[in-house]
């Protein structure tokens, strides 16, 4: 029987989750709102591309024209670390 | 009228659910059911117990989508949210030294494009397994993607996707790139296809593996994890595991029925998954494989089989244990067990717990049965077989279980008599001149002779003391009685044989008062000892003893007094009535009734008056110091306040015409009126046969009853087992006519009914009910012409309309009228027509043959229903050119929006509809309201027109119309010349007709004088209220509210504030707007500005109700930052002044509160 192997699978994280489980006595109140007042940590800033996306792929054709170096040098730079950031502009 | 401003709230919040799901959030070893609901998310713990709600996250925006995912090299999940106008956020949930939770903005941004054809199907979000990209499906052809392993800047980026119509798409586990599999179609079918992307060059670089033409509503993809990678397909029919090498394809039957619409992963290996469909069907799905010695897989066949019958699911969640979240959207959600073994009906399901949903909430109506004063809305809810009436009133319901008849009860209190019982047995009774014991056994209740009880004198208290002992006090003496040898121990009687008249009393400590003279009784375990005495200056009017434990356990008794003459409150200490405060209550009525209680840790002073306001205070028990006086009006006469518990809460009961009961939720004081009618007397009772109940006396009886949860809205469900469209009610005949869609299927020649429903289950049916359809060669060709299928509809499912009647309280089904299978119901009204006595029934149809664009074709039919012989009738029915969408009474004749025509029909005194004018400028005229001799129209496409009846020339003049182009969804009339809306946008809108304007052409138009964006679809308007007029304070009024239902399950309400408000309440919503950090980093103005594909304009002329109430949630210290922040200058009562403000945080808490007590 496929449902008795498909059950006998089934996992259990905490078997304690669930074990006192009582509909009557259940959690019926509302949960308390979150509301916050505090200034928030800053966060990392979600940008959007809104050029049009034909500008978006011949930005990407350049870039694989004329980019690669760019994005090797790029690359070298992480690798090299600190010394990168006095590299003059290209 | 130039100043048309209102105040919108939410009365019930949406309850519909977008999503759930499990993850670690509150911290790395929670286990945490998450639930989105419109614009809220409900965190909530899996504990031993069961789901323990957290925390209730609100957005300034609809969710549209929820996601968890992991980041590399963490130990807790993060939370990615979508909102219908594309704010997106990370969330993350941290605990904080106090033990509460903060939710911090990883990151945030809105990532809507200026271009783009937003994908039919819905917004789509994954998330790479190894967390690396975020991909979203949001317009047709492009496929976004939000980097995540980068800090700083998150820039999400677009990548063209040659596959236009995606129905489905997901990443796949086990590869080196991100890569994506998606089910996408063209003219040739449907096909799945794997893309890698590759992050550096930001595009898809290569095509992995392919499978052409999988089956052709193949619509799911489930991504199956390591170490077998690959993805199942789901399908309308059938079930595919495919792997990018190999295939394993099976059709199993159970699944053909309807349609699979979501499913929940079970183990972390990914062999065990539940799949549920549309028609609430639950499955088990299980993928087996062995290992092959090369270290291959070989795939079993996948093993689906119905476990049973759940909600009609739109999401699943595996808690734990067996355990499961079923997530509904359109019926009330579940949790459910899975057990191993069937039932003895095959399920493998228990039903743990319920969670009301009144979405998509499609008509209502507002009704007042009990002619209180107070509506009740009656909604039709849900859809396919969740459908259902949902009764909402405000208020607590008590259910009758009993009652008794007896006259003049003055007291009631419950007693143990029975030695060593824990239940309550006997219900002692007071009455004037005498008193009784009544003993319940079982169900039956008898008169007894309680020995040692006085039973020749009027009672003002009994209870149970300690050890099998109670105490009574009568109007000469405090008597304790021993329930083991049924005598007398130990009485004290008032000196000078003065009667007591006030008594209060906790069990081991008593206070009588006899005309001024106050006595402390002691009542120890045999003996009752007077322990102080005082005079007063005025006589008492009403006593409460209650002892505090202080932080160092210590007890402190203390004694509140209503007194005669002076209108004062003392609180006194005991033993030696050591006054410590007197307070005036500044009132002309005398304090009837006093009692001190607590509630979530706050103490509080409530004190009932003679005229039935109650004034209550925050009490200080070391000192007795009061403070935050409020006042509220209960009923109109003395009002009797107890306390009584329910399920280890306390909550105050108060006794009056208008009966109340006072609980606290979230720290606040709910005052919620009971569906009684008058009550003088109450007490809790706790039998074998009535455990948790209370008992009531009235004039003339005693009810004992059983009392709702704890909620400010009660809500019953009326399961139809199919969908309610609309309603209507009417008085006369005590009845309900409602239209509602059910499904058949057809089974050969028949029609068969998918499951019993209300439609299928009524006293009586009418109309098509011979679901026999003729052979091709007899079937005539008429308008509702029969059905022709061939054996290829064998199994074909067919919406078949009913038109219901119910009776009004027990909501039986008395009558289903079944039109024919072609035939859609869409309006109903209940009208009185012409000189005609007889109220109709009045249903709008349209015959939908599917090759017409538009419906060619409808009826008008009236019906009348008689209720003494539980009869319907059919009177009339007219053929009109369309479809019937809405209908209206205008001064005893008929308005019928057909197609694009508004259309009035007069009755004739043949019982016959005759038309006798018509309006045609219109797209599709769907609704009507109307107004003495104005009727508005609302369009599907062209807003609202407002019409003019010429009833000398019998036709119609278009006044006005609104030429700005808005897709209505609900329009209701304001006053003569305002008028609201709501749109397919989501918005609120309200135009005005502007009489004053000079030219012609500027009158013809309505402007648009207010507009708000609410975020949820509103499907009916209706006037009326949810709360008694009485509650209501001076500052708002809530004359001619008007209610809303939403298709998220919410109900609102929409009211007309007065300039002087609206200028304080924008000022404090600005204040609260700034001071409140939105979660998400979402600006409120940004939330609630009018917004449509082109234009967004800010919101103008509405106050945001949630989030004024929302300064109640605020603690004391933000509350004043908030008052502080207010620009203007305002005096006491909110009127604006040039000079320092003089409003204080108390003005503007009362403010709040009474705003929350208008719904």
């Amino acid at each position: 029987m496929s449902i008795a192997e498909f059950f006998d699978g089934l996992p259990s994280i905490d078997e304690r989750n669930f074990s006192r489980f009582n509909s009557k006595r259940g959690f019926h109140s509302p949960s308390a709102v979150y509301i916050t007042t505090n200034d928030q940590p800053p966060s990392q800033i979600i940008v959007n591309d809104n050029s049009h996306t034909l500008l978006q792929y011949l930005h990407k054709q350049w870039d694989k024209k004329h980019g690669c170096r760019k994005r090797t040098m790029v690359a070298t730079t992480e690798e090299s670390g600190s010394t990168s950031r006095k590299r003059p502009r290209v | 009228m130039a100043n048309q401003q209102y105040y919108t709230v939410t009365a019930h919040k949406p309850t519909a659910v977008v999503t759930s799901i499990s993850a670690n959030f509150t911290s790395p070893t929670d286990r945490n059911l998450l639930v989105a609901r419109f614009n809220r998310i409900d965190i909530s713990l899996v504990t031993e117990e069961g789901l323990q709600p957290i925390k209730e996250i609100a957005l300034y925006g609809k969710i549209e989508i929820m996601k968890v995912f992991r980041p590399k090299h963490k130990d807790k999940d993060l939370l990615f949210v979508v909102t219908a106008r594309y704010n997106t956020m990370i969330l993350e949930c941290v605990q904080t030294e106090s033990g509460d939770v903060e939710i911090i903005t990883k990151a945030h941004g809105n990532i809507s494009d200026h271009i783009g054809k937003v994908s039919e199907i819905g917004p789509m979000a994954v998330i790479d397994p190894s967390a690396r990209v975020i991909g979203l499906k949001l317009y047709d052809g492009l496929f976004k993607i939000i980097p995540l392993d980068k800090e700083g800047e998150l820039k999400a980026y677009c990548l063209r996707m040659e596959e236009v119509e995606v129905q489905d798409i997901d990443f796949l586990y086990g590869c080196a790139n991100p890569t994506i599999i998606i089910i996408h179609q063209d003219t040739m079918g449907r096909h799945i296809k794997a893309k890698e992307l590759s992050i550096k060059d930001k595009e898809f670089v290569k095509t992995p593996w392919k499978q052409e033409n999988v089956e052709t509503e193949a619509s799911m993809i489930i991504p199956v994890p390591e170490p077998l990678c690959g993805a199942i397909i789901i399908g309308r029919e059938s079930v595919l595991y495919h792997n990018g090498s190999s295939f394993i394809a099976i059709s199993p039957p159970v699944i053909k029925q309807s349609t699979i619409v979501c499913y929940a992963r079970i183990d972390a290996e990914g062999t065990r998954y539940l799949l549920g469909d549309m028609a609430g069907h639950l499955f088990m799905l299980l993928l087996n494989y062995e290992k092959n010695p090369d270290g291959t897989f070989k795939i079993k066949d996948p093993k689906v089989d119905l476990l049973g019958e759940i909600s009609v699911p739109e999401s699943l969640t595996y808690l734990d244990n067996k355990i499961i979240y079923v997530a509904s959207r359109v019926g009330d959600s579940q949790l459910i067990k899975l057990n191993k073994k069937p039932d003895q009906f095959g399920s493998h399901i228990t039903v743990l717990d319920t969670f009301m949903n009144l979405g998509p909430i499609l008509d209502m109506c507002v009704i007042d049965l009990e002619r209180q004063g107070q509506g009740q809305v009656v909604t039709c809810s849900g859809a396919y077989k969740e459908g259902s009436l949902r009764i909402i009133r405000n208020g607590i319901g008590i259910q009758e279980v009993a009652t008794i008849d007896l006259v003049g009860i003055k007291g009631m209190w419950p007693l143990r008599i029975t030695p060593d019982s824990v239940l309550d047995d006997t219900l002692v009774l007071s009455f004037v001149g005498h008193s009784r014991v009544l003993a319940y056994n079982g169900e039956e209740v008898e008169e007894i002779d309680l020995e040692g009880f006085q039973s020749e004198l009027q009672t003002f208290y009994c209870g149970n003391t300690s050890d099998n002992k109670m105490v009574q006090i009568t109007s000469a003496s405090v008597r304790l009685i021993c329930l083991k040898s049924k005598c007398l121990l130990s009485e004290w009687n008032v000196p000078d044989g003065k009667s007591i008249n006030v008594v209060s009393c906790n069990g081991h400590q008593a206070v009588c008062a006899t005309g001024n003279s106050l006595y402390y009784i002691e009542i120890g375990t045999d003996k009752v000892v007077q322990n102080g005495f005082i005079t007063l200056e005025h006589e008492v009017s009403c006593l409460d003893v209650c002892s505090f434990k202080n932080e160092f356990y210590k007890n402190s008794s203390l004694v509140a007094v209503g007194l005669w003459m002076d209108i004062s409150v003392k609180i006194l200490q005991l033993p030696d009535f050591v006054e410590l405060v007197r307070e005036p209550l500044g009132e002309e009525i005398i304090p009837r009734s006093i009692l001190m209680v607590t509630f979530e840790n706050i103490d509080y002073l409530l004190c009932a008056l003679g005229d039935g306001s109650l004034c209550y205070f925050h009490l200080n028990p070391e000192n007795g110091v009061l403070s935050e006086k409020r006042k509220v009006n209960l009923g109109t006469q003395p009002t009797l306040i107890r306390k009584f518990q329910t399920l280890a809460t306390t909550s105050v009961f108060a006794c009056s015409d208008h009966p109340t009961v006072i609980y606290s939720s979230n720290n606040k004081l709910i005052f919620s009126n009971v569906n009684l009618r008058k009550v003088n007397h109450m007490c809790s009772l706790n039998t074998k046969s009535y455990p948790d109940s209370l008992a009531m006396a009235t004039d003339t009886a005693i009810i004992i009853g059983t009392i709702d949860e704890m909620q400010k809205l009660h809500i019953r469900t009326i399961p139809l087992g199919e969908a309610p469209r609309r309603i209507a009610h009417q008085e006369s005949s005590k009845s309900f006519g409602i239209i509602t869609m059910r499904i058949d299927v057809h089974e050969g020649i028949n029609l068969v009914p998918a499951r019993p429903s209300a439609s299928t289950s009524a006293q009586n049916i009418s109309g098509a009910i011979n679901n026999r359809m003729p052979s091709s060669s007899s079937a005539t060709n008429t308008n509702q012409g029969p059905l022709n299928i061939g054996s290829s509809e064998y199994g074909l499912e067919v919406e078949i309309h009913n038109m219901l009647v119910l009776d009004q309280n027990t909501f039986e089904v008395l009558h289903a009228h079944q039109l024919n299978s072609n035939e859609y119901a869409l309006s109903i009204i209940s009208a009185k027509l012409g000189d005609d006595p007889a109220t109709y029934y009045i249903l709008g149809t349209a015959v939908v043959n599917p090759e017409d664009q538009d419906p060619k074709l409808g009826r008008i039919l009236i019906f009348h229903w008689d209720d003494s012989s539980s009869k319907l009738t059919q009177i009339s029915e007219k053929e009109v050119k369309g479809a019937c969408y809405g209908m209206a009474e205008f001064n005893g004749k008929l308005i019928a929006a057909v197609n694009c025509t508004v259309r009035l029909f007069e009755w004739t005194a043949e019982k016959e509809l005759r038309l006798e004018c018509s309006h045609f400028n219109n797209i599709v005229a769907l609704f009507v309201k109307t107004k003495g001799d104005f009727i508005v129209s609302g369009d599907l496409m062209r807003s609202m027109t407002l019409l003019q009846y010429k009833t000398m020339e019998g036709s119609f003049e278009e006044i006005a119309r609104d030429y700005s182009p808005k897709w209505s969804t609900a329009i209701e009339i304001i006053d003569d010349d305002v008028f609201l809306g709501a749109e397919n946008d989501k918005n609120l809108y309200v135009v005005h007709k502007d009489s004053t304007l000079t030219s012609d052409e500027a009158r013809h138009q309505l402007q648009e004088v207010g507009q708000f964006h609410l975020g949820d679809l509103i499907n009916v308007f209706r006037r009326g209220s949810l709360v008694m007029q009485h509650f209501t304070d001076t500052h708002v009024s809530v004359q001619g509210g008007i209610l809303y239902g939403t298709c998220s399950g919410a109900l609102g309400l929409v009211t007309q504030l007065t300039p002087k408000m609206f200028d304080f309440l924008s000022d404090l919503e600005k204040s609260l707007a700034t001071v409140i950090k939105g979660v998400g980093k979402i600006n409120h103005q940004f939330w609630r500005s009018y917004h449509t594909e082109i234009r967004t304009e800010p919101s103008e002329s509405f106050i945001d109700g949630d989030l004024i109430e929302s300064f109640l949630d605020l603690s004391k210290k933000e509350m004043m930052e908030v008052v502080e922040e207010i620009q203007g200058a305002y005096d006491h009562d909110f009127k604006k002044i040039s000079k320092d403000t003089k409003i204080t945080l108390d003005d503007v808490i009362k403010l709040v509160e009474d705003l929350t007590r208008i719904h």
